[in-house]
């Protein structure tokens, strides 16, 4: 049981420091903290991947548009995911407080690299676990909005 | 050229050259629909197909930004690579797209030094012909038809053949198409390859074209107004 406060206890102790946040800070729907720093990436870079991106994604390999196969509403969630993972790759945005203790989310995607740029990525560097981590787990389907209004601003 | 406060060594680089890329994305083709009766038709009002083709006009802009970049931009100080701003950029880029050391130059140009429209433009105009720059020597010469200037005057017997060319446009600028400097070239006498090779600048060819298209407008309008002519003596 917790020690009662007299009162000679420093009031300091007792309250709950105000945290100053930094104003380029995104707070994602799963409680994520992200910075974002739209100055690390040339924004010409990130609208040429995310243009590349999309056509790849929708026209087959004569250029025929893709449809029928594929329902709409799977395709719009592709090409988000497709979104987040070029924006999260170019580093826009940073963990704000930090990868995790437990690092027990990196084994299923040591396991099961189906993605070409996980591939890629070294899982001994800190600053690719900070990417596969933002990529992965940070973001979601409910972050679309805020996303790319971070993109578009 | 001297753009943001660099100074770059350019040259003038000839059309035909940037229309001759490869491209890795082939153009957007409508998806088929097929109708009650069986027959299949292309669907060209298709969301998906619209953005496509939206997106791919940017795309080829893009590459062809990139190729114009390659060939006029002779040398740049690299000096200017020093820059904060570009060293943070150029790190993460390293890192992620494992750009090599011999690609700085260029992605400098691409993504730091021309990143907005306007400086884009500005050294496109400087290299490439365009058409803001035959428009120049065009809208310079005055002709006028009843009064009326002749590129606003109306040709009542003028022939819709259908035929029309894609232009290719970045930010602003519409590119020259290369046929139409093919038939200027043909018609003055220039051998093509003096025309694309020689020692004329880009007023030089510009100011043909414009004087080019002025005087087949001026034709056009002849002829117009002698077979008006030739309607009103045959209802008489």
């Amino acid at each position: 049981m917790p020690a009662r406060k007299t009162e000679e206890s420093n009031e300091s102790e007792i309250v709950v420091k105000a945290e100053s946040l930094p104003e380029n800070l995104l707070v994602t729907a799963n409680g994520t903290r992200l910075l974002y720093h739209k100055n690390r990436i040339p924004a010409a870079k990130i609208q040429e991947y995310l243009t590349t991106i999309f056509l790849k994604t929708n026209l087959d390999e004569k250029g025929q548009v893709k449809e029928g196969s594929t329902k709409e509403q799977l395709e719009t969630v592709q090409r988000f995911l497709n979104l987040i993972k070029s924006i999260a790759t170019y580093r826009v945005f940073e963990l704000f407080d930090g990868l995790p203790e437990d690092n027990s989310w990196i084994l299923p995607l040591q396991l099961a690299p189906l993605e070409t740029d996980s591939q890629r990525f070294d899982f001994s560097n800190p600053k690719h676990l900070e990417i596969l981590y933002v990529q992965n787990y940070a973001l979601s389907t409910e972050d679309l909005e805020a996303v790319v209004d971070i993109i578009n601003s | 050229m001297l753009i943001n406060g660099c100074e770059i060594d350019v040259r003038s680089i000839s059309n035909i050259d940037i229309f001759n890329i490869q491209l890795d994305i082939p153009e957007p083709k409508p998806p088929l629909f097929t109708l009650d009766d069986g027959r299949v038709i292309e669907n060209y009002h298709h969301p998906l197909y619209n953005h496509s083709i939206m997106l791919y006009a940017s795309y080829k802009a893009t590459e062809i930004f990139k190729n114009i970049i390659k060939r006029s931009v002779l040398d740049i100080d690299s000096k200017y690579l020093l820059n904060n701003e570009w060293r943070i950029m150029w790190e993460n880029m390293c890192l992620i797209d494992h750009m090599k050391p011999e690609q700085e130059k260029f992605a400098f140009l691409l993504y730091h030094l021309f990143a907005n429209d306007s400086d884009r433009e500005k050294l496109i105009d400087t290299v490439v012909l365009t058409e803001l720059r035959v428009s120049k020597f065009f809208n310079s010469i005055s002709y006028v038809r009843q009064g009326l200037d002749i590129r606003d005057a109306n040709i009542k017997n003028a022939v819709n053949t259908g035929i029309e060319q894609l232009p290719v446009i970045i930010g602003s600028l519409q590119i020259v198409n290369p046929l139409d400097e093919y038939k200027v070239a043909s018609e003055s006498g220039i051998p093509w390859n003096e025309w694309l090779h020689g020692s004329m600048s880009l007023d030089d060819k510009a100011s043909a074209i414009a004087l080019n298209r002025l005087d087949k407008l001026v034709h056009l309008h002849q002829e117009d107004a002698a077979q008006i002519e030739a309607e009103r003596k045959s209802k008489k």
